[in-house]
């Protein structure tokens, strides 16, 4: 059962007629790429259909075979595939680094992949005018590691920085912890290069007319909002071969340093740098702490991770977790905030890191850094007494047991004299190279999904937090997700604060029976809350099962979407079932689903707290 | 929402008490750590690690080094098959998720399916950076994905014939390499026989003659470190490695239990290998198999050993820019093998646990010190790092089968780890394997750079000039 399978009529091709079309479609591929890069064979083809939330998606945790895999190597035979693929009424979908059940076949025998894993080059990395131009399979990780050589950095995705920076940039949202400072991938697509589903190579912004990548809106063509909108066409809309890329600046080093081994890595935190996790007491708190450092324009990163994903990140397994996380205080590290400021000079590090002690001072705040040794027992000492204050000496009191012996396997790990900073280079790690993040949401039951996220207000955020926590909580009750104490919220403030997001993760197992369903329902009621509670898009308004609910609330947008679509891809050749498709109707299984979600849903009392 | 105290009792009551039982582990994994020979073999089934697979969340960590440990987008890989077939299929996961097609029946192992299963060095370089995340065992998958094509299909051809001189020739080389004892000629102060104190030099050193220079330099070198040692020569067994990455399981399995039993009855109480593709194996397989006590070292830790007490003594000026290529069979591949016995079940809902803790081998506790200690000891030599090095190394695609079957991707990843060493300005890179100096020298030729053994550096700073034996200029560049 599945919300894309119910709303599909599908029909298998019969055995002979899918194997022949297999191989016509494999041979006409091999004429553009060569024989090498194209493969139609059962084993490699699988390796396409096992995909994140596909059980979610399918039912199954393989999505659908797609007819062949092919690797282009350059845009003319991106361009060459597709019109072939149109030219054969079939249809294509690209991926890069391809995480998720958006990049594979939602229907059999219907659909060529398209891998991009050849075209993985940095192009250009314009210091002076502060861009990087790159190819689909350029990470994240990759193109930081090269700008830190030339004073640059670059906005990494949540998802983490293995991730692709072209698709995240042309279409997905692209949410990540560095946002404060340097936005989300929507925001800092300054180009790209486009092959429409059609087949047509494009390009748009300044590059069309000036042959530079410096911006997005002319003077040549812009078409980013046709293209990607807000949320991105998650690879309904075309291919994206090049993009363009905004880039920011880094104070630091040209290569950072580490100590240590697997999994316990730690990074040398550079000069002018402070990594620190922050505390304040209550949402109401961190609504402020919010809003005043992102005023402050201090932070590179400002990061909200609940309690288990970074119990999560700071141990190499579950069970280590759970020792952590028996710590009686440690489950209730709710009001924290990771904060990483970086600076040019001395002088500059001493004036923010002296704002944000102030700001911490003023709200009753602590934190734990990478400060010189006075300064750092003075600020642990606030940040033991601020969540003192709320759970009570007795609890911090019981907690020292489980302390001592984490701190001494930490020492074990990274040794005494590291053992002050030991948390700080964890979070800087975590937050600056986004190299932890999946740590902390597939370990603890095999996958996740993540529900509410708006980019709205901070204050709006916490309360879409708290929303969804208490939506989660009856999953939680039921055994369906993992207890992780129902907040999870996980996000962070965008472009100095002037937006930000919260998304509510929920971690289950994803080879339980009925799992995707559970997960389906779940998202299904946290978008019935967010419309309910005012809380403006969720992150899952995408695709057309949420796009017939939101989009009557929010100026039919899908209509829109379902113009560009039929305009731009009169074919259909554009695989867009995460995206439009302009005949959708839900189907019956589905239909069963909100009615039970409805029949049953979490009662919501925003004046509760957590 | 659980209160504070509701999931502090739940998490301190233990797994066992509040946990539904997810899978009471199939036999393999929960094999005694030294099941007795008559047993059976205990090598982790398919079946056995599905529930590690069906795990894999497809997030490609496994494709990059640890992200933290990135230093360059030119060297920002870790897997060689992955970067020379480019189809998700040959990347960790890839071969993770056939491993469930399999399973679930979705695929045969046609001819297709194996080449995607043995189109990989086995380098461990996917295990090691997925386990920086998760417990996946993406490397013990692979050793029993090959194990069963090899149970339903049998070897490929190419790897057919090495199983047949394994078995007739108890090496896995042609019988025109000669004996394993012809090495011997020119070294007559070296014991032949059982000892307490076996080297065990390897069927690659002791065959490829391109390579018995620096078998020769390594046992000068024991010599003069006054090591107490024998070897067998002609009579050495092989550790039938080869048998193991092929998955010929019943052929590794006989003739694992037949060295530990020739050994034993000799009175051998310490192997030294030479080989370490052979220390790797005994380490990390031979105790799924075999129950033995003899304490197996590798020799760059008896030679940095003699280094540190001073029964060494480098003198002779070796004076070059040298980098270090970590064999992966003497790094990430050769830690202990580490038996667990347990279940698996979940608490809170939803975590996975493992009740006892199941240990896991990150590939962080091979040997990389000794090496380094080795060549930092030699007046002159001065060490670079690669980009990718220690339990992050990049394979040199020398292993795993590959070369016999797959010659021209063992030859591009050869290329793309000279490429590396190249980088870093070195004239010479250094390995401890006879496996990693033949495929990296089979690549070098028109290269500034040269390719030989750590025991060769040693010797021409600790013997001389005239007592090292000299690799001839083709061992260092072959083509």
């Amino acid at each position: 059962m599945s919300a894309i399978l119910s709303s599909r009529n599908i029909v298998e091709l019969p055995p002979e007629e899918a194997a022949d079309l297999r191989s016509k479609v494999g041979e006409r591929l091999a004429e553009i790429v060569g024989q090498r890069w194209v493969t139609t064979e059962p084993a490699i083809l699988d390796t396409y259909c096992w995909q994140y939330l596909a059980e979610a998606a399918v039912g199954s945790r393989w999505m659908f075979r797609p007819l062949a895999v092919v690797l282009p190597e350059t845009s003319e035979e991106v361009a060459a595939i597709v019109r072939y693929c149109n030219a054969e009424g079939i249809q294509f979908k690209a991926i890069s680094t391809g995480f998720g059940a958006w990049g594979a076949a939602t229907r059999p025998d219907s659909m060529v992949q398209i891998d991009l894993k050849r075209m993985d080059r940095i192009l250009e990395i314009d210091a002076k005018n502060m861009y990087a131009v790159v190819e689909p399979y350029v990470t994240g990780n990759e193109l930081q590691t090269e700008a830190f050589k030339v004073g640059l950095n670059t906005h990494i995705a949540g998802v983490g920085g293995q991730a692709s920076v072209l698709a995240s940039a042309t279409s997905m949202m692209g949410q990540g912890l560095d946002g404060v400072s340097m936005g989300f991938s929507c925001r800092n697509l300054l180009g790209a290069e486009w092959v429409t589903p059609e087949g047509e190579i494009v390009r748009v912004g300044s590059f069309d007319s000036s042959g530079r990548w410096f911006s997005g809106d002319g003077p040549g063509p812009s078409v980013r909002g046709i293209f990607r909108g807000f949320a991105g066409a998650l690879g309904g809309l075309g291919v994206f071969t090049k993009a363009a890329v905004k880039m920011y600046p880094w104070e630091g080093p040209e290569k950072l340093t580490f100590t240590g081994t697997s999994p316990n890595y730690q990074t040398e935190i550079p000069e002018h740098q402070l990594s620190a996790l922050c505390i304040v007491d209550g949402w109401d708190g961190m609504a402020e702490l919010g809003y005043r450092l992102g005023d402050s324009g201090i932070a590179t990163v400002v990061n909200r991770t609940a309690p288990s994903p970074m119990g999560a990140v700071f141990t190499a397994d579950n069970n280590e977790f759970v020792d952590i996380y028996s710590i009686p205080f440690v489950h209730e590290l709710y009001y924290t905030l990771a904060v990483i400021i970086q600076a040019h000079d001395a002088e500059e590090f001493e004036y923010k890191v002296d704002v944000l002690k102030s700001i911490l001072s003023d709200l009753g705040g602590g934190m734990i850094a990478n400060l010189p040794f006075r300064q750092y027992t003075y600020w642990f000492a606030r940040f033991s007494r601020t969540l003192s204050r709320r759970v009570g000496i007795k609890m911090i009191l019981r907690s020292v047991p489980g302390l001592l012996k984490m701190f001494t396997k930490m020492g074990r790990h990274f040794g005494l004299r590291r053992l002050p900073t030991s948390m700080s280079s964890l979070v800087y790690e975590s937050a600056m190279r986004s190299g932890m993040n999946l740590r902390g949401i597939f370990r603890f039951g095999g996958t996740f999904w993540t529900a509410m996220g708006s980019l709205v207000s901070w204050d709006t955020a916490i309360k879409g937090a708290k929303v969804g926590a208490q939506v989660k909580q009856k999953y939680i009750q039921r055994g369906q997700f993992f207890d992780d104490g129902a907040d999870n919220a996980w996000g962070g403030l965008y472009e100095n604060g002037a937006y930000s997001h919260l998304e509510e993760l929920a971690c289950y197992d994803p080879t339980e029976e009925k799992s995707g369903d559970t997960a389906i329902g779940y998202i299904f009621e946290t978008n019935l809350a967010s419309a309910e509670h005012h809380l403006s898009l969720p992150l899952n308004a995408v695709g057309p099962q949420a796009s017939m609910f939101f989009g009557p609330l929010c100026r039919n947008y899908q209509a829109w979407q379902v113009k560009i679509k039929q305009a731009y891809d009169p074919n259909d050749a554009s695989e867009g079932s995460s995206y439009v498709m302009p005949d959708y109707k839900p189907g019956g299984v589905l239909k069963k689903l909100v009615m039970t979600v409805l029949d049953d849903r979490a009662e919501i009392d925003l004046t509760k707290d957590l | 929402m659980a209160t504070t105290s509701e999931i502090t009792t739940r998490a301190r009551r233990g797994a066992k008490r509040l946990s539904r039982k997810l899978r009471v582990q199939s036999a393999p994994l929960s094999k005694p750590p030294h099941s007795s020979a008559e047993s059976g073999p205990s090598h982790p089934s398919l079946e056995s690690l599905q529930h590690l697979t069906s795990k894999c969340p497809r997030c490609s960590l496994c494709k990059f080094p640890p992200l933290l440990t990135v230093r360059s987008k030119a060297h920002s890989s870790i897997c060689p098959s992955y970067d020379e077939y480019g189809f998700h299929s040959h990347s960790g996961s890839g071969r993770v998720i056939v491993a469930n097609a399999v399973l679930e029946g979705r695929v045969g192992l046609d001819e297709a399916t194996r080449e995607v299963i043995f189109q990989c060095t086995m380098c461990g370089g996917c295990d090691m950076s997925c386990k920086f995340s998760t417990d996946i065992e993406i490397s013990e998958t692979m050793f029993a994905l090959r194990a069963e094509s090899h149970r339903r299909n049998g070897p490929l051809d190419a790897h057919a014939r090495v199983l047949e001189n394994l078995e007739h020739h108890g090496h896995p080389f042609d019988a025109e390499m000669g004996s394993k004892g012809d090495w011997l000629s020119s070294e007559p102060a070296v014991r032949v026989g059982m000892s307490q104190r076996l080297v065990l030099v390897g069927s690659a050193y002791a065959l490829r003659t391109e390579r018995r220079a620096t078998l020769r330099n390594l046992v000068r070198l024991l010599g003069a470190a006054g090591v107490d040692f024998s070897v067998l020569g002609e009579g050495e067994p092989d550790t039938a490695t080869m048998a193991l990455h092929i998955g010929a399981l019943d052929l590794f399995d006989r003739l694992a239990r037949d060295l530990v039993t020739t050994l034993q009855r000799g009175g051998v109480q310490e192997i030294v290998c030479a080989d370490p593709e052979d220390f790797a194996t005994l380490r990390g397989h031979y105790p799924k198999v075999v129950q033995h006590d003899m304490r197996v070292r590798h020799a760059v830790e008896v030679l940095d050993e003699a280094l540190a007490k001073g029964s060494l003594k480098p003198r002779h000026v070796v004076r070059k820019r040298v980098t270090y290529h970590d064999p992966c069979s003497l790094g990430r591949r050769s830690e202990e093998f580490q038996p667990w016995e347990g279940e698996v079940h979940k608490i809170m809902g939803q975590l996975l646990v493992t009740d006892p803790p199941k240990p896991v081998n990150r590939g962080t506790e091979g040997v990389y010190d000794a090496p380094r200690r080795i060549l930092a000891a030699v007046p002159g030599v001065e060490l670079v790092e690669m980009d990718r090095t220690r339990e992050y190394a990049y394979c040199c695609g020398g292993s795993g089968g590959v070369p016999q079957a797959f010659p021209e991707f063992a030859a591009n990843t050869a290329a793309e780890r000279l490429d590396e060493a190249g980088a870093t300005g070195a004239e010479l890179v250094v390995s401890a394997c006879p496996g990693c100096e033949h495929n990296l020298s089979a690549a070098a030729g028109g290269r500034r750079i040269e390719v030989t053994g750590i025991y060769d550096v040693l010797a021409r700073s600790v013997l001389g000039p005239g007592k090292t034996v000299e690799l001839a200029a083709g061992a260092r560049k072959e083509r």
